[in-house]
């Protein structure tokens, strides 16, 4: 019985595996996996700066090539797939950004914030669908809410004119029954398709995405091996298997899709996510995935348990873009533990 | 003047020579409108302008809003009319009204429905709090003839899928524990507040409810369907309709719209409450099709895009008291308002 629900399959690979790759992915990387992404029918192809348009810098990590450069060898390979960013305001400025990206040719600007803050999505979104392109809503660290608190966010995007809403479990700490109720909230009152974006902290990242699309999601965002942030993102191969498994209508090649993750086991090796006591304990700590480097590195610096930073991160409900807390947090640890 | 400018004056002329009502009440009046720099408040302008230019009414106007000087900074075609004052204010806070007003229009809201989602306390503060501030303004009035409460057809709440159209006796649920009903909880307060002051006071008011339009001068930065279709269009397209586009509304055009208000405010029965729109339904769908025949090459038009659960409805008015009452007419078809607003636009943005 084939499945009548058309899914959009998003591919976040150049985008989300820059945190994996401290954000120095090269131009022949994005232009032969652009390539690869293209003939797989992916929907979308995301490509950037882990924490999108403009966030290039010391504080959250400088890009090899800049936003302009990332975004044209991309463009000039795609051709059914349309090109998208992530956007988060704030690193993102309308004149400064996303305006150049608008004429150089990006289809989709996927709005990011705090899952309680869609409130400063409103500018950039009313700017983009007033250019005439499309715009997403998209609520990152969405574990930290209630499926209620979530359906107000995701609302005030739908107001503003968003024409999709993806819910990111950015530090990978849902599980399947989570992801269903959060879900179905939204897909039972909200107008616009509803999205998830998995990470493979808790190595559930498959079976969330698998829970969203039953309860109703009709968007699905995936990696190539999973590569992204912390352990990871849910491998766009094996959703691309899923999916067809499942008889959903998808424009997906299949082998075109599994050959595209050969290549970017090629392309990215010795980057590709693992799990290890890192990404698990900031999977159950709830700590955005992207932190996981960071830590690594300053718990080095000072001496202590990276594994206590990523804890005490997550009592401190910290969010990404609060990369400076990760400094505060193990320097008084390792006070403590003097 | 450039051609955006003169389909504006052309509607004008034509609403005016096609409506033939009477508004002679209104020769030699002081209208005060709030929210006066608006779509509506902006084409009450240009029918006021044509009414005392061509056919000598010598209506003075009073501009309340809070964008009043910049509005008359950037509309140069209400230049040097020294019949028109502008008041910049907040609603909230009006204390007092020219003491020489005879009619009021109370059109000052937030009906930006992303405002609504963003800042619901300042949607019901605006409203209600506005409503009762130039209520009591009001009341202090010696000469005071007509007070026009620009409501909503949101009071309704859901129109049933049954019913063709809806009279201003239907009354349908609305959820007041959900917050994206603050716009119109806040219009069914300001309603009740007015008709208070009707009951104790003796206020002469006549409540309108508008329903959907399109036209010159509405924003296409508006999320609603005819906007965004229309803008989408005149960038390129394609169209979006998340469900199936059976769902149902209708759309009138600008200068009927304003002509109407005008013809209530002349002659709208104290106690009367109006519909305001085109009773004349149409599928988003077909709406969309209108749209895009605008265009070469013709934009495409997606439906189904949003969840699939998505459930139609309907929106449409039964204006039989505007028409029996006011004499007023639709004179603009639908294909012709989307026309020249399509026009409208184009030559505006060149």
């Amino acid at each position: 019985m084939p499945n009548t629900a058309s899914l959009t399959i998003c591919d976040v690979t150049l985008r989300d595996g820059s945190h994996a790759y401290n954000h120095k992915i090269t131009a022949d990387q994005i232009y032969a996996y652009a390539k690869a992404s293209e003939e797989s029918g992916f929907d979308y192809l995301e490509v950037g700066h882990g924490n999108g348009l403009g966030a290039s810098s010391l504080q959250v990590g400088e890009s090899l090539l800049s936003d302009y450069e990332m975004l044209r060898y991309a463009k000039n390979v795609l051709k059914n797939t349309k090109l998208s960013v992530h956007v988060i305001p704030g690193f993102a400025t309308l004149q400064k950004d996303i305006e150049p990206a608008i004429k150089l040719g990006v289809d989709l600007f996927r709005i990011g914030c705090h899952c309680t803050e869609a409130d400063i999505s409103q500018k950039h979104i009313s700017f983009i669908r007033s250019a005439g392109k499309e715009a997403w809503g998209v609520l990152m660290m969405s574990h930290m809410a209630s499926a209620e608190v979530l359906l107000e966010e995701c609302k005030k995007m739908q107001s503003y004119g968003a024409q999709g809403v993806v819910l990111m479990d950015s530090a990978g700490a849902y599980t399947p029954s989570e992801t269903s109720k959060k879900i179905s909230v939204l897909v039972e009152n909200l107008e616009i398709p509803v999205g998830f974006h998995a990470h493979n902290n808790l190595g559930l990242s498959i079976a969330n995405s698998l829970s969203a699309i039953e309860t109703g999601a009709r968007i699905l965002d995936g990696t190539a091996k999973g590569f992204g942030a912390g352990a990871g993102n849910a491998p766009i191969e094996i959703i691309a298997a899923l999916v067809k498994k499942l008889n959903y209508p998808t424009n997906i090649n299949l082998y075109k899709a599994l050959d595209a993750a050969e290549l970017a086991a090629n392309l990215f090796s010795g980057s590709l996510p693992k799990s290890d006591s890192i990404t698990i304990v900031s999977g159950i700590s709830g700590v955005f995935s992207g932190f996981s480097k960071p830590v690594v590195r300053i718990a080095e610096k000072y001496k202590i348990d990276p594994r206590d930073i990523l804890t005490e991160l997550g009592l401190k409900n910290a969010v990404g873009g609060q990369e400076d807390l990760i400094v505060e947090v193990a320097s008084v640890l390792a006070l403590k533990s003097k | 003047m450039n051609l955006a400018q003169k389909l504006v004056e052309g509607d004008v002329t034509a609403v005016i020579t096609k409506q033939n009502v009477k508004l002679d009440a209104l020769r030699g009046k002081h209208i005060f409108i709030s929210g006066g720099t608006g779509f509506l408040g902006t084409w009450l302008l240009e029918i006021i302008k044509e009414l005392n230019s061509t056919y000598d009414f010598k209506i003075r106007v009073t501009v309340f809003s809070r964008k009043a000087k910049d509005f008359a900074r950037k509309h140069t075609q209400f230049d040097n009319l020294d019949y028109i004052t502008y008041i910049n204010g907040d609603i909230r806070y009006l204390s007092e009204l020219p003491l020489d007003t005879e009619y009021i229009i109370h059109a000052a809201s937030v009906s930006d429905r992303r405002l609504a989602a963003s800042t619901p306390n300042a949607v019901a503060d605006t409203i209600g709090l506005g409503t009762m501030q130039i209520l009591r303004a009001s009341n202090l009035l010696e000469n005071l003839n007509k007070f026009i409460l620009l409501s909503s057809c949101l009071i309704y709440g859901k129109q049933t899928w049954d019913l063709d159209s809806i009279d201003e006796e239907y009354t349908g649920s609305i959820s007041c524990d959900q917050v994206g009903n603050v716009y119109a909880e806040s219009k069914r307060f300001s309603e009740i507040l007015a008709q208070s002051y009707l009951n104790e006071y003796k206020l002469p008011l006549v409540i309108l409810r508008p329903f959907a339009f399109i036209g010159p001068h509405l924003s296409l930065q508006l999320p609603w369907a005819g906007t965004d279709f229309i803008r989408d269009s005149l960038l390129g397209g394609p169209i979006r309709i998340m469900g199936d586009g059976s769902t149902i509304r209708s759309f009138m055009y600008a200068s009927d719209y304003a002509f109407w208000v005008l013809a209530a405010l002349a002659n709208g029965a104290s106690r009367k409450k109006y519909n305001v729109g085109n009773p004349e339904s149409i599928k988003l769908i077909d709406f969309a099709e209108l749209i895009v025949s605008q265009f070469t090459p013709k934009r495409a038009i997606l439906t189904n895009i949003g969840q699939k659960n998505q459930s139609k409805s309907k929106l449409v008015p039964n204006v039989d008291n505007a028409i029996n009452d006011l004499r007023v007419s639709v004179t603009v078809p639908l294909t012709e308002a989307i026309e020249r607003t399509i026009y409208w636009h184009k030559e505006s943005l060149k």
